[in-house]
């Protein structure tokens, strides 16, 4: 009868953990015995049993959802993103500005020029509440679009210098954005999305950016900014 | 790619995801979802709770990365998430399924119901009449190719105790799977 010892030894030669040395010393104070060689050849048994199960097969949207429903740091070199600040006007001239929108990986995702003509009242004609004007301008635009969060944004204005902000917004799960000075960190609007949202936001005027956080189940799940930049 | 390569590769991924950097945690996702889901399925032989637990252990991982030791593997620090993951699962599971008694696939999911379906339900079912601890060390061994040592930091216990629990568990597993009438 063979020790517990040369049991687990033998065992750790057939899963090739033992060095050829020690495996060489182990099958020569082994030899023949018939005890080790049933063992021996039940371990290689089973070893080809589970061989021949088949695996599981990964469910082939298992890695997309995943990259939806975890939530993945921000990247926070955003915070020390420098914005251009305007200089301060009371009565803008629209047609001068255009709103572009980093995300901070170093990835521009979308920068919004002028186009008034194709997008007016685009979005401020599907708000409700809105605090401007079905006909106000649209200064410039940005899409931000972050795993299951997808958002246009839109920076909107009346000749009589009134600024806000547009969003509209279609999250799987409850979202908030926050818009928030992101010199001063002075607070201009928190909205919380669930399914589709269309909302108008007050903004100061002048405004040289807008910092969008996103939050999801109480986390920071996306930062960028919006700068307002002189064309 | 060699061991140390992998290790390196996963290393400089985890810097940067703790840097902030989305597209590295994504590619450790991209890397390792797949070994985390035969993992969870292996111990609690259901694709739904395997799929949950897959998510809830890079969620835990991810958030937490800056407790993550670089003296170890990564996959050996992300499959002990997974381990425990899956066995609160079982816990959890504990109050509606017998603790004795198979966890009966549920659906008709591509896994189980093509190719070689009736090995892999059988060889499922008697991995489940196994305890935790065996199915653990035979689903490391057999399906993840963890060696030894590896499973020794996953299971936070001695390599002796690796050694010998294995030992048990293959017993264990042979006798269910010869009762069954599967043999080779």
């Amino acid at each position: 009868m063979i020790s517990e010892v040369d049991k687990l030894a033998l065992q750790a030669a057939i899963d090739g953990e033992l060095d050829v040395a020690a495996e060489a010393e182990l099958r020569q104070r082994l030899g023949d015995n018939s005890e080790a060689s049933e063992l021996e050849a039940s371990l290689r048994g089973l070893s080809e049993t589970l061989a021949a199960d088949p695996e599981p097969e990964v469910p082939a949207n298992l890695e997309s959802y995943i990259l939806q429903s975890v939530p993945l740091p921000v990247d926070h070199r955003a915070k020390t993103q420098v914005v251009t600040p305007l200089p301060t006007r009371k009565r803008p001239e629209w047609q001068g500005f255009a709103m572009a929108a980093s995300l901070f990986v170093a990835v521009i995702l979308g920068v919004g020029a002028l186009f008034p003509d194709e997008i007016n009242g685009d979005l401020a004609g599907q708000m409700t509440g809105t605090l401007l004007p079905s006909d106000a301008q649209v200064l410039g635009e940005a899409r931000l679009d972050w795993q299951s969060v997808e958002a246009d944004l839109q920076l909107l204005g009346t000749d009589d210098g009134d600024l806000a902000l547009g969003l509209r917004a279609d999250a799987d799960q409850t979202t908030t954005f926050s818009f928030i000075d992101p010199v001063s960190g002075q607070s201009y609007a928190e909205v919380v999305v669930d399914g589709e949202t269309a909302k108008q936001l007050p903004l100061p005027n002048p405004v040289s950016s807008v910092q969008v956080d996103v939050f999801q189940k109480g986390q920071l799940v996306h930062r960028e900014v919006l700068q307002v930049l002189d064309e | 790619m060699g061991k140390e390569m992998e290790r390196a590769r996963d290393g400089q991924l985890v810097q940067r995801g703790l840097q902030g950097d989305r597209q590295a945690l994504e590619a450790l996702v991209n890397l390792y979802h797949g070994a985390i889901y035969k993992l969870a399925y292996r111990m609690l032989g259901n694709r739904e709770d395997a799929a949950d637990v897959t998510q809830t252990c890079f969620l835990k991982a991810f958030e937490n990365l800056g407790s993550y030791n670089p003296e170890y593997k990564f996959f050996s620090w992300l499959y002990r998430i997974g381990i425990n993951e899956a066995l609160n699962t079982r816990r959890r599971n504990a109050g509606i399924e017998p603790l004795d008694q198979p966890i009966p696939d549920q659906g008709d999911g591509p896994e189980l119901a093509t190719g070689n379906d009736e090995l892999q339900t059988q060889v499922q079912t008697a991995l489940m009449q196994l305890n935790d601890e065996h199915r653990a060390v035979i689903t490391l061994r057999h399906y993840s190719e963890c060696s030894y040592a590896d499973m020794a930091v996953i299971l936070a216990v001695p390599e002796k105790t690796v050694r010998s629990r294995l030992f048990e568990a293959r017993r264990k597993l042979q006798g269910v799977l010869s009762a069954a009438g599967v043999e080779r």
